[in-house]
């Protein structure tokens, strides 16, 4: 059926590939069916190896050879399916089926499924039979590369073969053999470099060395796996009846993804910042996003937690959030964990201590409407936090102010000198990790996302905000990636990501051109301004040398001048010596003096004082007694004003009674005369008696 | 360390709203709930009811959507009422106004355009009902923090923010409230704070307690406000200044914003000396110099700088 199977078995070929995998597969006896076996290249090869080799094909030519050869054969059509299986059960007769083959059928068929599901089935009635095929790879890098310049050369056998009526690349051959039944156990492919379709010589993207060659091999080298294989050489076992495969023949170009997966790392030992930043999340303007929590190494208790955490959040988050647990490797892993469980177009990172501003997916959203496919960066701000106890666990406080240091812009040659992009600024396509190979490195201790970014960025390019939608915190306490890992480790790493980026052809963005031609520039300018500080230093070198030899000579004459000094300071010291005793025998002289003449004053002082003592004596003697006689002479008066006031006491008394009586007689005598002529004096008589009265009180 | 337990209060969480959107309140109406619902679980609180004030001119919220937000607020475990004031009240004549209706022994006063954490309204119960000393509790806000100094043990500090902030009712009910009748948008958190403190009260943050309060930032990390709100918060000042702050102080911050303000603390001072001729100004607190502090635009000493952009 094919012109491979007209070949002669060769190890390196397809059919050699063939055997090793019903060798490795433990095929010794029993019956092979080769489905469309052509010349039958293997059967000499499966009789050796102990198998019952019968070969199966439409065209009778080639059954006849096989015939001559000693082999079974028999005439089937593989289009016809209906007849197919029960004319393979009868060409057993009673027999054991070890396997069957289909070395370069399927391709030939309009629509394998239906042959492949037969086959399936009979396998599944034969304890699980193994099934080998081989099948061209459409997807081989010769034919990416020609189809890109334009070219599709049909050929009469080959990858391109003119009789081929359905193509295959490792997914669709997957996806179909699934479907029929069949589950991948083994594989074989075989590689070419150099396939049947590198041609025509003068074609550039052909040529390893050739940069266009160069980066679209890598593209699809790291995109796929099989960018080299020729033909698929496979075995399969079938899945067994209960096991339909319900993966699409067609794959769905739009499914129900929400455009962001926001994918948050955490240790589970940070549960505080963890809510805040799930808050932060729950604070978003746009909400077509989900969340993948990736808890790495983290405890049961931890996870736990995690998982608490999750369900007390808003029910329309809590609904779109789940946690999953990583374990092993490094800081990339949960990364790569997350990226694999996302299901957004988009994938973003946060950090368990990362925030986001309510208008962080938004923006996003608006700059993938704008760039579609484009990595996409926003600006961000920092502040420095530091740990605090709470009542609820360790907490902290913000312990600086917000700042942006980082560039709002992105400059791709300076990110490739160093990273200035805060994982948590960035969206990067889903299909940038399962399309174009881009995956978080694991073997990166540090600058993972650094990694990530340059080499999303170099094949999907750019789209960048100034707008600041994040806040990257930094601890000034406690765990963070710049205090955990040692410099040499920032250096591995860095020097690593560059590395590996120079081993590999890139396409530059736009604009790189005039970039390049910019920092040449600068280079330029900072030669010549490097060669005129030369120059300069030059000048300032001999003026140096100049100034050496003046400061030599002065030193000389400082040292005699300090010499010079130095004598006249000890002949002022001795000077200054004999005047000190001079000066001090004179006072001391006058000092002799002042004391005698100090002693004299004294003792008359003291003489004097004596006599003022005495006399102070005396004269206070005299005014005590001053002050008893005044005391006498205050108590005589004293006794004089009683005596004087019990006097006037007396006399109101007396003139009290004699007022009273000279009433009494004056009333005696009234009654006794019954006179009114005889009242007059009396009446005289009583104004005089108050006045008395008043005088006395 | 283990929680000290509390015991459960009835809540009144208000909240004026104006110039809203849709998307933006049901945000505010989603996390309040699940924090609700977290704190009921917690047995903090007990009966809970969410008054909204709609400052609205015209309607935006229609039945539907109302229904709405009483089904969430229901799934949370609290009633929903709704005020619809048909003007702009401002923020201190709406809250009192909502308070009308008070018959819970907590209030939560709570902006719109705040998103409570999880445990917010737990911790915030938590915070006040520790301490009976204690009269207002305000709640961490993110992205970033109010830069203003806290006792890392009792929390207690010069002013508390009403964008979250919890308060006994009878305490509110006993200062008749915010001051509406000098202050409208801004400023009637720091009146109402130093007012509570000349009471006794004591003022507390409770970092625990976190909302996301949506605020952004420029190209510098300074935070971004409408050039209405920048002289909002002027004028609000030039108030404080004059209730609370030495005469001279007042003259001092009228002339500062005249010569070197920016173009709205300028208009707002022009409006300020207007408003001195006409004689339409606050009279000074009596022992306003007990709780005021005045500092390079602060209203208590800062930990770090602040910065707006307009």
């Amino acid at each position: 059926m094919s012109d491979l199977n007209d070949r002669a078995y060769d190890e390196e070929s397809v059919q050699g590939h063939v055997i090793g995998l019903l060798s490795s597969l433990g095929l010794h006896e029993g019956v092979l069916f080769d489905l469309g076996c052509g010349f039958g290249a293997i059967a000499e090869t499966c009789a050796e190896l102990g198998l019952d080799y019968v070969g199966v094909d439409v065209n009778g030519d080639v059954l006849e050879d096989l015939a001559k050869r000693g082999f079974s054969t028999a005439l089937l059509d593989m289009a016809d399916t209906a007849a197919l299986a029960e004319s393979l059960e009868g060409l057993l007769a009673g027999r054991q089926l070890a396997g069957m083959t289909l070395l370069d059928v399927i391709g030939h068929l309009a629509s394998p499924n239906d042959l492949l599901t037969v086959l399936a089935d009979l396998a599944n009635r034969h304890m699980g039979v193994p099934l080998v095929i081989s099948v061209s790879n459409v997807s081989h890098f010769d034919l990416a590369a020609k189809l890109l310049c334009g070219r599709w050369d049909v050929t009469a056998s080959g990858l391109l073969a003119e009789s081929h009526l359905c193509l295959f690349a490792p997914g669709t051959l997957e996806t179909k053999l699934r479907r029929a039944g069949w589950g991948e156990i083994k594989t074989d492919d075989l590689l070419a470099p150099r396939s049947d379709q590198h041609f025509p010589e003068t074609l550039p993207v052909l040529y390893k060395g050739t940069p266009l060659h160069d980066f679209l091999l890598g593209v699809r080298e790291q995109s796929a796996p099989g960018a080299l294989v020729s033909q698929f050489v496979r075995a399969y076992l079938p899945l067994g009846p209960t096991e339909p495969s319900a993966t699409p023949l067609v794959a769905p170009r739009r499914g129900a993804a929400p455009f962001l997966s926001v994918v948050v790392r955490t240790q589970g030992r940070r549960s505080i910042t963890l809510e805040d930043n799930l808050t932060s999340l729950a604070a978003q303007t746009d909400r077509d996003f989900e969340v993948v929590v990736c808890c790495h190494e983290t405890s049961d208790a931890e996870y736990a937690e995690v998982e608490e955490i999750t369900r007390r959040l808003p029910r329309w988050l809590a609904n779109k959030t789940r946690a999953v647990r990583v374990e092993g490797g490094g800081r990339a892993n949960p990364l790569a964990a997350g990226v694999a469980e996302a299901r957004g177009r988009y994938v973003a990172f946060l950090d368990d201590d990362d925030l986001a501003f309510c208008h962080w997916v938004e923006q996003f959203a608006r700059l993938a409407k704008i760039r579609p496919g484009a990595v996409i960066r926003a600006g961000c701000a920092t502040h420095a936090i530091d740990e605090e106890p709470w009542d609820c666990g360790v907490g902290y406080r913000q312990t600086g102010p917000t700042q942006t240091p980082y560039p709002l812009s992105f400059d791709l040659l300076d990110h490739i000198v160093e990273n200035s992009t805060p994982n948590c600024s960035v969206a990067i396509p889903r299909s940038c990790f399962t399309d174009l190979g881009v995956s978080f490195d694991d073997d990166l201790p540090v600058l993972e996302d650094w990694d990530v970014l340059l080499r999303a960025a170099l094949l999907c390019g750019l789209v960048s905000t100034p707008e600041v939608t994040s806040l990257y915190r930094r601890w000034r306490r406690g765990y963070a990636s710049h205090v955990e890992h040692s410099e040499a480790q920032w250096e591995t790493a860095k020097q690593s990501v560059r590395g590996r980026l120079d081993a590999r052809a890139f396409l530059v963005p736009p604009g790189t051109v005039s970039r390049v031609v910019e920092l040449q520039g600068k280079v330029t300018s900072l030669s010549e301004e490097v060669a005129s500080l030369g120059g300069r230093l030059g000048e300032l070198q001999f003026e140096r040398d100049e100034l050496s030899a003046m400061l030599q000579d002065a030193e000389q004459r400082l040292v005699a001048a300090e010499e010079a000094i130095a004598e006249l300071s000890a002949l002022a010291d001795r000077q200054l010596a004999q005047a000190t005793a001079t000066a001090e025998r004179q006072v001391a002289e006058i000092s002799s003096r002042a004391e005698q003449r100090v002693a004299e004053v004294s003792s008359v002082a003291a003489k004097e004082s004596s006599l003022a003592e005495q006399r102070v004596a005396e004269v206070t003697a005299l005014a005590e007694a001053r002050l008893i006689q005044k005391r006498a002479i205050e108590a005589r008066v004293d006794v004089v004003v009683a005596e004087r006031e019990a006097a006037l006491r007396s006399l109101d008394d007396v003139a009290g009674r004699a007022a009273t009586e000279a009433a009494a007689r004056v009333r005696a005598d009234y009654e006794s005369s019954r006179s009114w002529k005889m009242m007059a004096p009396f009446r005289k008589l009583s104004w005089f008696v108050p006045k008395m009265r008043g005088r006395a009180g | 360390m283990p929680k000290a337990e509390v015991p459960r209060s009835s809540l009144r969480v208000q909240t004026v709203a104006h110039g809203f959107t849709r998307s933006t309140l049901f945000r505010y109406a989603e996390a309040l709930a699940q924090s609700l619902a977290n704190a009921r679980s917690s047995e903090v609180i007990g009966d809970t009811i969410v008054a909204l004030g709609d400052a609205s001119a015209k309607a935006a919220l229609d039945e539907r959507s109302l229904e709405a937000l009483r089904s969430t607020f229901a799934d949370g475990g609290a009633e929903f009422a709704y005020d619809r004031f048909g003007q702009n009240l401002g923020h201190a004549a709406g809250h009192n106004r909502l308070f009308q209706e008070n018959s819970s022994e907590l209030l939560l006063l709570c902006n719109d355009d705040v998103v409570t954490g999880p445990e917010a309204v737990t911790e915030l119960v938590r915070g006040l009902l520790l301490r009976p000393e204690v009269g207002l509790v305000e709640a961490h806000q993110l992205p970033f923090e109010h830069p203003k100094q806290y006792d890392l043990v009792t929390g207690e500090t010069g002013w508390c923010s009403l964008a979250c902030a919890l308060t006994p009712a009878d305490v509110f009910e006993k200062l008749g409230g915010l001051d509406a009748e000098w202050f409208f948008l801004h400023g009637d958190d720091v009146d109402y704070s130093w007012r509570l403190r000349l009471w006794g009260y004591k003022c507390t943050y409770r970092p625990s307690a976190r909302v996301v309060h949506d605020k952004r930032v420029d190209a510098t990390g300074a935070i971004l406000i409408s050039p209405k709100k920048e002289r909002d918060l002027a004028e609000a000042d030039l108030l404080l200044s004059r209730k609370y702050g030495e005469a001279r102080r007042f003259d001092d911050v009228i002339a500062w914003y005249g010569e070197y303000g920016t173009d709205a603390q300028a208009k707002a001072a022009e409006a300020f000396s207007e408003r001195r001729e006409q004689g339409r100004l606050p009279s000074p607190m009596a022992g306003a110099e007990r709780v005021a502090f005045f500092r390079d635009g602060g209203y208590a000493v800062h930990r770090f700088g602040l910065s707006f952009s307009s």
